[in-house]
């Protein structure tokens, strides 16, 4: 058995077989108006050295424009997908990308936290993917947003996957 | 049929102000005695379902008042097969963790299985002859269902939403809706959550950055603008 140490609410992931193969890192990348995370950097190199797939996943607005531009972190990903909404599956060949290379382990980072993130997450998770959200390499707008956002996650036994933090993740890949 | 725009935050809803029955849709989300009934899924996990329950009343008004105006009215169901093959492993196995087993035996039948009766509307806010059920497999009633479809088919581009839980199906259907295009609002006392401030952050995740997935109204506000009240 493998897991991240310390996942709330349940030791990720769910069936103990944490392998590098099977993980890919999601980079979401919303309109951020703190621009690119270092967090986010680290930890893509870390996962991308063990054999984990980086996939940087742009989201933009839909329909209506929020005036702001969309920022992407730098992580040298294998991949960039371009979606057409905060969804980073809608309108995109994210779900392609992860299937063809035998990726159902996702970790989730970037900005931000309540909006492409989370609805990325949301999206994986009823597709059958299996989610860790990276809290410590997300931004959100707000701290109250934010722990609504995690708590969102860990209700229901882990509704959408399970919450956790960058330095484990590093630690155990 | 044109109505006024409806008081709403952040901004009046509809933006276009095309409140129009034509164009505009009432989705009615898992309104089922899993979710809001007791010995269903919800209660199972240990939640106050007053919490859950607290949106049927007003969500019966607005279903009065649209039904006699000629909106079209859509309800949603979340359940599996009773084999269970549309259910992912991992959800499967969360549940049974937190002692609330997909497929397992409770007193509403078979927890989230079509068919059973934890899986039906509960009476309040029932499904009447003609109005379309979407039963859906995940949280989102847009990912692997004809939803989007049935709105195409009728025209409609604009949406309110009803029903449980806020954060969760409520919200992921509110953004794959805002994603697709759909002009959202979200009726704040018709809906709830197994977490009363999870409820609350969820409201205001819809008004960030000038009503990042749409608007947020009090029932009372729409059914004023209906003329219902």
């Amino acid at each position: 058995m493998t897991t991240i140490p310390g996942t709330t609410p349940y030791p990720w992931p769910w069936h103990g077989r944490l392998d590098p193969a099977r993980v890919a890192l999601l980079a979401v990348a919303c309109p951020d108006p703190t621009g690119p995370d270092q967090d986010v950097e680290a930890l893509a190199a870390r996962v991308r050295d063990r054999g984990g797939l980086i996939v940087s996943v742009r989201v933009r607005a839909p329909y209506r424009k929020t005036g702001l531009d969309v920022a992407a972190p730098p992580t040298h990903p294998h991949h960039v997908v371009r979606a057409s909404g905060w969804d980073g599956f809608h309108g995109s060949d994210l779900d392609d990308v992860l299937r063809t290379a035998g990726r159902d382990l996702l970790l989730i980072a970037g900005c931000c936290l309540e909006l492409g993130a989370h609805s990325t997450m949301r999206a994986a998770n009823d597709r059958g993917y299996e989610c860790l959200l990276v809290a410590d390499a997300c931004a959100a707008a707000s701290e109250e947003l934010r722990q609504a956002a995690l708590s969102t996650i860990e209700m229901s036994g882990g509704i959408f996957g399970a919450v956790g933090s960058r330095t484990a993740v590093m630690e155990k890949l | 049929m044109r109505y006024q725009t409806v008081p709403a935050e952040p901004y009046d809803w509809p933006f276009d102000g095309a409140l129009d029955s034509a164009t505009t849709a009432l989705i009615c989300i898992d309104w089922q005695a899993d979710f809001c009934g007791p010995g269903g899924y919800v209660d199972m996990m240990g939640y106050d379902l007053s919490l859950t329950r607290a949106g049927l009343e007003p969500t019966a008004a607005v279903l009065d008042a649209a039904r006699a105006r000629g909106f079209l009215v859509i309800h949603t169901r979340e359940g599996h097969r009773p084999d269970l093959s549309d259910c992912p492993p991992n959800k499967l196995w969360r549940s049974r963790r937190i002692g609330a087993g997909i497929g397992d035996p409770g007193p509403c039948g078979r927890i989230l299985v079509r068919g059973e009766p934890g899986w039906e509307i509960v009476p309040e806010v029932a499904p009447i002859d003609g109005e379309p059920i979407v039963d859906k497999p995940g949280k989102g009633a847009f990912y692997a269902t004809d939803l989007d479809l049935l709105l195409r088919t009728h025209g409609i581009t604009h949406l309110i939403l009803t029903g449980i839980t806020t954060d969760v199906c409520v919200h992921t259907t509110m953004r794959e809706a805002n994603d697709r295009g759909y002009e959202c609002l979200l009726l704040t006392d018709c809906t709830g959550a197994t977490d009363k401030g999870n409820y609350e952050a969820a409201v205001k995740m819809v008004t960030m950055q000038g009503g990042v997935f749409g608007a947020v109204a009090p029932s009372s506000a729409l059914l004023t603008s209906l003329g219902a009240r």
